[in-house]
């Protein structure tokens, strides 16, 4: 009897089951989207910090979960890399998951990587800066800045005194030399005629570098373009087609404010805040593709491939307030942009 | 019967057994994780409106994320925020309850300096954690975190954001880099023509202290550098000054600082400049093209300000914003690479403020040293926020988003000790003093059409933070030797008579209990030259000796420059209390005339080397109209003026009085002093300050409440004390390398002899 009575007892704790509780909130199960940035280029307060706004946008709107890398190193941001693609190949969940890639110093690793993602129908690959597409999974996206620098190229005609100041990060890198380009072709079909000069300098001679530079460095070329033109100071409008370079070169010209009227031309996001050195700005409308792009992926209609550009409204031009006096009332932009459209699309068919 | 009676006994507990066990069978439905509730207590700006709304959406959203963050953990820390208005709470009050509170983990805030500093001290007395976003005043943070942590003392006090010291260099290096592109005539004169305006409180006060140190590092000198108490005499002073710098050639080029405390200045200060230009600031056609660039670009104004908004702009009406557009400055900021300033833009649709970046992260680093806490079985809060913000093992990526917090989170789960970045950057302190903030970036805003726009980020050096950190700041650490070299190799011998005897005369200028130090100082040199020889028959010690027994000095009887120092009242013989004395007493003790008020005088000979060493505050024309270290109360002009020390002096030199005679001099501005004596033969002056700086304080005292010593005499001692056969040379290469915060100069050294060679000896040790 007693032995009977411990066995129920016994058994009766073991009969006590503890579940979890249905009404206890989970953990999220939104879509994830996660960005790994090249070195040290988030807070560029240009490119990648649009790309950045343009994701956070995107989450907003749509309630998805964010997580935005900037690493310190290309080594670093290989192992983030590996670390993501590792994960989103082995989850066994259905969160869907988009990583975005604009490293283009990733590219070897993306390209043998990518197809490591097939085996995850919730995983997803965008990878930018590429006119390639890729054969593995995943899309590939490529702004082309040819149309607005053209735009450019003729507009500072009507800005700009003496001297353009061209400043390439370098020679092999396809979006900095397509800018070039571009710039290069406006300046010279412009019908406006001056006797503006143009010179063109290149920060590195090695390709994918020349987008850092010290603050002595970017004074002491700002000191060689001034007197590039002869012996006495002579101001100039700078356009610098460098990454990060760029800012330290702004900043070096802001510095000269009192004592002449250097400019420059911003890029790839609005600078037109400080008008007095920056009439007007060539843009990439990056933010707004990537809320694009994320709605696309979200209804499962993200494209292979695309190249966005002018027409597609990607990039642009915003003129400055006329706080300095310029002469681009003189100009129709409508139809220097459609002119734009079609110098682009001639080059693409190429 | 009784058989029966037991089966059925035993029957019914089986019943019941069983009845029971099948309402125990019922599923037990449990929450697979804990909360646990932590009460941070904060004290925020709440009257003021747009602080008030931008500060509780960063809550809600910090809340939300720490919240959603946690959703895959087993123990979970639940934040409950108790706020408290700093604009209408007595701080004392305040201090007092929450700091005994045990229901309160920790207290964020005040966000302004002069209130943490009035909260402060009830904090430090229970040890109650004090986490202050935007706290930057130099001497609040000295006081608190620094010299009143390290050597096993308790931290309590986290300052977020590096002292006003690293954003007063950011806005004047920017300066230098525009100065060194121009050398020549122009340059000059705005190097030497440059103002400098601060608010009288606890917040200008660092700007005040240090601006003129570092303005001397790069070229520059304030010709102004004044405190202004209110704005009415900040807009006055700014008319004189445009009237002064107009009369130059070059006036429209020289650029002025102004510390500002909010948008309302600048307006009122562009009304001016329009006006003073011949703008009508109330006509909008002077808003565009030449007027808008004379407005701005003429004369220009950096300005160092916090959290300026769009809606702080807005308020300022049509007229403000108008007004307001072009004007710059800088301010203490998130790292851009956070993304923490353009998520929070993507949400709120208008940039975060410095404000509320540091805010973010002090609720995250509570709710993360809450989470260690709970993970590590210790209730110390203090212990926990060292724990996870002195280790070098960082999480890369910002851990201030959802998904960061929930990456970081897990790995204190698993036991894993990480620091980790939050919005503005690393959290992170010194491992020595640990309180002091490592990173901080510096922001350059500007605004234009109403709007609060970012050109540029900077930031410090990033070393430590700590008073050995603080080096950095002194070229002449790392180029002393050179310096030296540059400036006094050409040094040749003089020849003197020889050496017969030696006194010192020690004064103190100031009196009472708040300049503890400059009695300490006094009495330290007296201790020393007793050590080295010198009797009281050729010392002539003039003090206020109000210290030692004053009724707020809980060390009776003591004078000490370091706790646990020696008392250095004992056996003093003062010759004088300095409340006896006017300067015009110490000019008849120097010239040995002997009066009815000063019996004891200094003999002369030519054969006697005399120490000279002065303690006590200065004035420098630039801000008191005169070049004097000051007596006691006395207003500006009555103190020992530079003018009447170098009388004195050259007339003792003169009458061959000395042999050779060294000067020491402690107060700010004392190099005024020390070039004033200049040609006078024999004589050689070391001075604490240049012309526009402050001489420091050092070593604070959390039981006395004062400051023990000055940092100038503190090295001076101590090297001559370690040292007693160094030359001058060394010296000078000791206090200029260790005086942190002031130039330490030396005058006359072509009058007095070479300084590689001379050893100090001869004034400190009498044999």
């Amino acid at each position: 009897m007693l032995l009977m009575l411990v066995t129920m007892l016994t058994s009766c704790t073991k009969d006590r089951i503890i579940l979890p509780n249905p009404d206890e909130e989970q953990a999220s199960g939104a879509p994830l989207v996660i960005v790994i940035y090249g070195p040290n280029s988030l807070g560029d307060r240009s490119y990648c910090d649009l790309i950045y706004t343009g994701v956070e946008r995107a989450a907003q709107r749509y309630g998805l979960r964010t997580l935005q890398f900037s690493p310190e190193s290309d080594e670093e941001g290989l192992a983030y890399l590996e670390t993501i693609i590792s994960e989103m190949e082995m989850a066994s969940d259905t969160v869907r998951r988009l990583l975005i890639t604009p490293g283009v110093g990733f590219d070897s690793y993306i390209r043998a990587n990518s197809h490591r993602l097939e085996s995850n129908p919730c995983a997803d690959l965008l990878y930018m800066e590429t006119a390639t597409p890729l054969e593995g999974k995943g899309s590939t996206l490529y702004l082309t800045y040819y149309g607005a620098m053209y735009m450019g190229g003729c507009m500072i005609h009507y800005t700009a005194e003496n001297l353009v100041s061209l400043v390439l990060a370098n020679p092999y890198t396809l979006t900095v030399r397509e800018a070039g380009e571009g710039f290069l072709a406006g300046f010279n079909d412009s019908q406006k005629p001056d006797s503006l000069a143009l010179h063109v300098r290149y920060l590195s001679q090695e390709p994918a570098t020349g987008f850092t530079l010290s603050d002595t460095a970017a004074m002491r070329i700002i000191g060689e373009e001034s007197t590039w033109l002869s012996a006495e100071p002579t101001d100039f409008t700078m356009l610098p087609i460098c990454g990060g370079s760029m800012h330290s070169l702004i900043r070096s010209i802001r510095g000269t404010q009192l004592f002449a009227n250097n400019q420059y031309i911003g890029i790839d996001g609005n600078m037109n805040a400080d008008t007095y050195f920056c009439p007007f700005s060539i843009v990439k409308h990056i933010d707004r593709v990537m809320e694009d792009y994320i709605a696309m992926w979200l209804n499962g209609r993200m494209p292979k491939h695309q190249t966005l550009g002018l027409a597609d409204g990607a990039t642009g031009v915003i003129v400055g307030n006329p706080y300095t006096p310029n002469n681009l009332h003189l100009i129709d932009l409508d139809s220097l942009w459609q002119v734009a459209v079609g110098k682009e699309a001639e080059r693409c068919v190429e | 019967m009784c058989r029966i009676n037991r089966y059925g006994a035993l029957l019914f507990l089986l019943v019941i057994l069983l009845s029971g066990c099948h309402k125990k069978k019922e599923y037990i439905y449990q929450d697979t994780r804990q909360w646990v509730e932590k009460t941070v207590a904060l004290v925020a700006p709440l009257s003021d409106p747009i602080m008030n709304a931008r500060l509780q959406r960063t809550a809600d959203w910090m809340l939300q994320n720490i919240h959603k963050a946690q959703l895959h953990d087993n123990i979970c820390i639940s934040l409950k925020l108790e706020w408290h208005d700093e604009l209408s709470e007595d701080m004392a009050v305040l201090g007092e309850t929450l700091s005994t509170r045990d229901d309160v983990m920790a207290i964020i805030g005040p966000f302004d300096n002069d209130r943490a500093n009035r909260l402060a001290p009830y904090c430090q007395r229970t040890g109650k954690p004090l986490i202050l976003p935007t706290a930057t005043s130099e001497s609040l943070i000295r006081r608190f975190a620094i010299t009143s942590t390290g050597n096993g003392q308790q931290p309590f006090l986290w300052s977020l954001t590096e002292t006003d010291i690293s954003l007063s260099e950011v806005t004047l290096s920017l300066y230098a880099t525009f100065i060194q592109q121009y050398p020549g005539n122009v340059i000059n004169e705005m190097a030497s023509h440059s103002a400098l305006f601060t608010p009288d409180n606890i917040y200008g006060q660092t700007f005040f202290d240090w601006a003129p140190f570092q303005a001397t590092e790069m070229g520059i000198s304030f010709s102004i550098s004044e405190k202004y108490t209110q704005n009415t005499s900040l807009y006055e002073r700014l008319q004189s000054y445009y009237n002064e710098i107009d009369n130059g050639p070059n006036g429209l080029f020289i650029p002025s600082f102004i510390v500002a405390e909010n948008i309302g200045q600048l307006y009122q200060i562009a009304r001016l400049r329009s006006r003073h230009w011949g703008i009508d600031p109330d006509d909008p056609a002077g808003d565009i093209g030449e007027g808008a660039y004379m407005r701005v670009a003429w004369a220009p104004v950096c300005y160092a300000l916090s959290n300026v908004t769009d809606e702080a702009i807005a308020s300022l009406g049509p007229r403000g914003v108008a007004l307001t557009s072009g004007y710059q400055g800088f301010s203490p900021y998130a790292d851009p690479t956070t993304g923490f300033e353009m998520s929070y833009e993507s949400r709120f649709g208008v940039k975060p403020t410095f404000a509320e970046c540091k805010f973010y992260d002090a609720l995250l680093l509570s709710a993360f040293a809450a989470s260690y806490m709970e993970h590590h079985y210790t209730d110390n809060l203090n212990n926990a926020i060292i724990a996870i913000t002195t280790t070098d093992n960082i999480l890369n990526g910002a851990a201030w988003s959802e998904m960061g917090m929930e990456l970081y989170l897990a790995s204190l789960e698993r036991g894993k000790l990480i620091g980790f970045k939050g919005a503005c950057g690393a959290v992170q302190f010194d491992k020595d003093c640990y309180t002091a903030a490592l990173n901080t970036t510096y922001v350059n805003w500007i605004i234009k059409d109403g709007h609060v726009l970012h050109n540029s980020y900077y930031s410090s050096a990033g070393g430590p933070q700590t008073s050995e950190a603080l080096a950095s700041w002194n070229w002449l650490v790392n180029n002393a030797d050179a310096t030296f070299d540059s400036q006094y190799s050409g040094s040749s011998s003089i020849t003197y008579p020889a050496m017969t005897d030696q006194y010192a005369v020690l004064v103190q200028g100031s009196h009472g209990w708040s300049d503890y130090r400059h009695e300490a100082d006094v009495l330290s040199v007296y201790q020393m030259l007793k050590a080295g020889g010198y009797d009281d028959d050729h010392i002539i010690l003039i003090m206020a000796d109000d210290v030692a027994t004053a009724p707020e000095n809980s060390d009776y009887g003591a004078v000490r420059t370091d706790a646990g120092g020696p008392n250095l009242r004992d056996g003093a013989v003062i010759d004088y209390r300095n409340a006896d004395l006017m300067p015009q007493d110490i000019v008849n003790i120097l010239q040995g005339t002997p009066t009815s008020n000063t019996p004891v005088v200094l003999p002369g000979d030519q054969g006697h080397n005399v120490f000279l060493f002065w303690s006590g505050h200065g004035r420098s024309t630039a801000t008191s109209g005169v070049n004097e270290m000051a007596w006691r109360d006395q207003p500006a002009g009555n103190g020992m003026t530079a003018s009447l020390l170098a009388q004195t002096l050259q007339q003792a030199a003169s009458q061959g009085r000395f042999r050779q005679m060294l000067v020491c001099l402690e107060p700010c501005y004392s190099s005024n002093i020390g070039s004033a004596l200049e040609g006078i033969p024999g004589l050689l002056a070391i001075c604490a300050a240049g012309p526009y700086e402050q001489s420091f304080a050092d070593s604070w005292s959390n039981e006395l409440g004062v400051w023990m010593c000055d940092r100038f005499s503190r090295n001076l001692v101590g090297h001559a004390t370690n040292h007693p056969y160094g030359t001058y040379r060394d010296l000078y290469i000791y206090c200029a390398q260790h005086t942190l915060g002031s130039h330490v100069s030396i005058f006359n050294h072509t009058n007095f002899g070479n300084l590689y060679t001379l050893q100090t000896r001869d004034f400190f040790i009498k044999e």
